[in-house]
C-alpha cells in the first residue's frame, strides 16, 4: 500500500518527540528478576489496564532497551519452546507405547515364522568346480597345515574328476 | 538503601511507566489521559509526560490508528540499536499482512527501524505522518496551557 500522492513523508522523522526516548538509560539499568521475565515469556499477566497488565508494558519496554534480558528472554522462550513439544509428545504416550508394542509382538512372529538361514556363502572344499577364486586351496595351505605340493596335486586331480564327470553328464 | 538508589529506582520505575504507557497507546488498550496525569510525572519529567499524554489525547480525538502507526514508527527508529535481521522479519511479516497494531510491543519493535511504507501497510494510505505530528504538537501545548492556568494541578506545583 502507498501513500497518496501529495503525502510522501520520507522525509519525515519526527525530531520533535525524539525526546521521549532520550535518558533512558535507568529503564535499562535495573533489570527484573528471572521469575518476572519467566512469567513475561509465559504471558501470565494479560496485558491491558489491568494492574498486573503494566508489568507486561514494563517488560517488553526494558528488554527492548537492555540487551541481557533480551538473551535471557530468548533462552526463555526457546526453553519454554522445547517444553511445549515435550508436552505434545507426552500427550501421544499412549499411542507410541501401542505403536511400540504391536511392533515388537510383529518382529517376534516374524522371527518364528521364518527363521534366518546360515549366514554368508557356503563353505567350498578342494575341488569343488566353483571355486574360480582359489579359496580353497588357500585354505588347504594355511588351514591343514598339509604340504602345499600334495594338496596342488589334490586339487588337480579333483577338478579333472569333475570336469569329466561334466563332460559325462553332458 | 542509599537515596543515589532509590532515585534510580524511581527515574526507572517512571520512565519504564511511561514507555508502558507508549505501549497501551500503540496497543489501544490505554487508560484515559487524564487519569495519568501524575503517574507519568513521578519523577519531574513533566515534558515527556506531557507529550505521552498528548498522544493519548490525539489518539482519542483524530484517528486511533493513524497515531498508533506514529508510535510504532517512533520505537522502531528511537529505542535500540538497528538489528537487520529483526527488520527483515518484521518487514516481511507486515508485507505479507501478519500483523496488526495491536500486536506490536516495544520488544518487537525495538532496533527494527521501519520505513513509512510498512506504517502506511498497517494503517491505511490515508495516513499523514506531519498532518499527525501537528495535532499532536497542537493538543501538546494545550495541555500545557492546562497546566499553567490550574495552579492545584500537580505538573504545576512541581515547577
Amino acid at each position: 500500500m502507498s501513500p497518496t500522492q501529495d503525502n510522501n513523508p520520507e522525509e519525515e522523522r519526527l525530531e520533535e518527540f525524539r525526546f521521549l526516548f532520550r535518558d533512558l538509560h535507568p529503564a535499562s539499568a535495573i533489570h527484573p528478576p528471572q521469575s518476572i521475565l519467566a512469567e513475561y515469556v509465559r504471558g501470565i499477566r494479560q496485558k491491558g489496564i489491568e494492574p498486573q497488565g503494566w508489568q507486561s508494558h514494563a517488560i517488553s519496554a526494558h528488554i527492548a532497551l537492555c540487551p541481557s534480558c533480551q538473551f535471557q528472554v530468548h533462552k526463555l522462550r526457546r526453553k519454554e519452546r522445547v517444553g511445549q513439544i515435550w508436552t505434545r509428545a507426552t500427550r501421544w504416550r499412549p499411542a507410541y507405547l501401542y505403536l511400540g508394542v504391536v511392533l515388537f509382538i510383529s518382529v517376534i512372529v516374524a522371527i518364528y515364522l521364518f527363521p534366518p538361514g546360515p549366514v554368508g556363502p557356503p563353505v567350498k572344499g578342494p575341488g569343488d568346480v566353483t571355486d574360480s577364486s582359489g579359496l580353497a586351496q588357500l585354505r588347504c595351505e594355511n588351514l591343514l597345515g598339509q604340504d602345499a605340493k600334495i594338496c596342488d596335486a589334490q586339487l588337480i586331480s579333483d577338478t579333472q574328476v569333475s570336469r569329466s564327470r561334466t563332460v559325462h553328464l553332458r | 538503601m542509599s537515596e543515589d538508589e532509590l532515585q534510580l529506582q524511581l527515574k526507572a520505575r517512571a520512565e519504564l511507566a511511561r514507555l508502558a504507557y507508549g505501549e497501551q497507546i500503540l496497543q489501544c488498550t490505554n487508560r484515559d489521559p487524564d487519569e495519568m496525569v501524575g503517574f507519568l510525572m513521578l519523577d519531574g519529567e513533566v515534558e515527556k509526560a506531557r507529550l505521552w499524554r498528548a498522544v493519548a489525547v490525539a489518539k482519542r480525538e483524530g484517528s486511533a490508528d493513524y497515531i498508533r502507526g506514529m508510535v510504532a514508527y517512533m520505537i522502531s527508529h528511537e529505542v535500540g540499536e538497528r538489528n537487520r535481521q529483526k527488520q527483515q522479519d518484521l518487514m516481511r511479516r507486515i508485507e505479507r499482512g501478519e500483523v496488526h497494531l495491536k500486536d506490536l510491543t516495544f520488544e518487537q519493535l525495538a532496533g527494527t527501524r521501519l520505513r513509512w511504507k510498512h506504517i502506511f501497510q498497517l494503517v491505511g494510505k490515508e495516513f499523514n505522518p506531519t498532518r499527525e505530528k501537528q495535532l499532536i504538537k497542537e493538543i501538546y501545548e494545550r495541555l500545557k496551557k492546562e497546566e499553567e492556568l490550574s495552579p492545584d494541578h500537580e505538573s504545576y506545583t512541581r515547577q
